[in-house]
């Protein structure tokens, strides 16, 4: 029988973000959103693969859970979109993960996509993506991270 | 295949484990690894690119090597240990190899040859570097310095990190000693006629001077003079030309011993060095010798100085 025990760690990792995004739930029903066992199941299963296509590598609980905290009072999301836009969040993130070479934070990124997503994109991921964040990316390649800060002046 | 497996294959489980003890120790390397890499991120991303978890990696594995050898443990002790802590006293022993590394660098420096070589000059100069610019916590496997002069006796590929610098430069300052035994004009004038642009070209500075030294020992000459002139050069031929591969090492080794003895070299790794050397010699003189001549072997000076 074939070896296959380097899978063990994925394993693990997998049902600990199964459980910590279906905990997820508790908080986001606040605002009228709630995964399900297939979503959730669904959305774990998705950030490996987009894992693999960015070429990176992930330790403990992932990217998911911050998400999810960060995105679930956006007034953009609601219940019939809200798997699907987690989904496109998290491929844009690890996606600028790269683009930026690691120069930016998770958090940070995080809270400047939040802030774009609810501001300048008007909760459209396409424009988070297709302009606001390649900025990002071309400040953070010329050292202009600070920029992240600027950007949320102009949407205020 | 999985980006875990990907990572986890570079670490070189040995097969005399059992699958159990791989698949206890691979855990505990992921674990590891997972730690390490939050603490190269410092916490502030969860995920980093394969390519540096792989490398964060071979320098964990790097460091539980070094302490293997030093321990005298084996990869079966890991399935018990806390490698934490193993990866800990890994990098201890990495540290004093360090320290050992500067005293070699500095000894390497000191006995410099004086004669002028680009790329010898470099290399050393970028190994000082080294020194400033190697990361043992995350990247101990790597050499981060260029490393363009050719020894006579490489280092072994498999060498990483530290263990590699340390090891080039106790052969350069080997080397180092031997080139300074001999008057440097008449070093000069062999690499001279070895190389006319000797300066500027990646050639060794040891190998044509062990060469020319052990053929005089063969001749029965006096080493120092360097010079193998041309009838000297038919005089080696012709001792060669009858002897099969094992009596030819044989008189190359004692050649060697002679050198030794001529140029009043005691230390056990010198003589192994230039005992290697000679015998590496045989290949080239087997295949010089069905044209009859060892000229680029045995060098002859282009000039004749007056001092021969």
């Amino acid at each position: 029988m074939e070896k296959d025990y380097s899978l063990e760690p994925v394993k693990a990792q997998m049902l600990a973000e199964v459980h910590e995004l279906s905990e997820c739930n508790e908080f986001s029903i606040k605002y009228g959103l709630v995964l399900s066992e297939n979503q959730i199941q669904n959305l774990v299963q998705k950030r490996f693969e987009t894992l693999r296509d960015t070429g990176r590598i992930e330790f403990g609980a992932g990217i998911l859970k911050k998400l999810v905290y960060a995105f679930c009072d956006s007034p953009y999301i609601h219940n019939l979109n809200y798997e699907a836009t987690i989904l496109e969040l998290q491929d844009a993130f690890y996606y600028f993960k790269n683009e930026s070479d690691d120069r930016i934070a998770d958090d940070e990124l995080i809270e400047y996509m939040k802030d774009t997503f609810d501001g300048k994109a008007q909760g459209s991921i396409e424009y988070l993506t297709g302009t606001s964040l390649e900025e990002l990316r071309r400040d953070a390649h010329h050292g202009f991270i600070d920029d992240v800060d600027d950007g949320k002046e102009d949407m205020d | 295949m999985s980006e875990n497996e990907l990572i986890l294959k570079s670490a070189g489980l040995p097969e005399s484990l059992t699958e159990e003890d791989e698949r206890i120790i691979q855990t505990k390397l992921w674990q590891l690894l997972a730690r390490h890499t939050e603490l190269y991120t410092m916490g502030d991303s969860s995920s980093v690119r394969i390519e540096l978890a792989q490398e964060l990696l071979q320098s964990i594995s790097f460091c539980l090597d070094l302490f293997l050898k030093q321990s005298g443990n084996t990869k079966k002790f890991f399935v018990e240990a806390d490698l934490e802590e193993l990866l800990r006293l890994g990098q201890t022993v990495c540290e004093e190899k360090i320290e050992l590394g500067k005293k070699l660098y500095s000894m390497a420096c000191r006995t410099a040859p004086e004669i002028d070589n680009i790329s010898f000059r470099d290399t050393l100069k970028g190994i000082g570097g080294f020194f400033k610019h190697y990361d043992f916590r995350f990247f101990a496997h790597q050499i981060p310095c260029d490393i363009d002069y050719q020894l006579c006796n490489p280092v072994k590929e498999s060498l990483q990190g530290i263990e590699y610098i340390n090891d080039y430069l106790g052969r350069i300052i080997i080397e180092n000693d031997f080139v300074r035994r001999f008057e440097i004009n008449r070093t000069e004038s062999l690499l001279n006629s070895y190389c006319s642009d000797y300066k500027g070209l990646l050639i060794n500075l040891y190998a044509p001077l062990a060469a020319n030294a052990v053929g005089l020992a063969l001749l029965g000459e006096d080493v120092s003079k360097l010079n193998i002139t041309a009838s000297e050069g038919e005089r080696l031929a012709k001792f060669f030309e009858p002897l099969s591969l094992t009596p030819a090492k044989k008189a190359l080794n004692e050649a060697a011993l002679r050198v030794c003895s001529e140029l009043k070299i005691n230390d056990a790794s010198s003589l192994r060095y230039l005992r290697k050397t000679a015998e590496e010699l045989y290949p080239r003189i087997e295949a010089a010798l069905p044209h009859g001549k060892l000229s680029g072997i045995f060098i002859s000076f282009d000039e004749m100085p007056s001092h021969t």
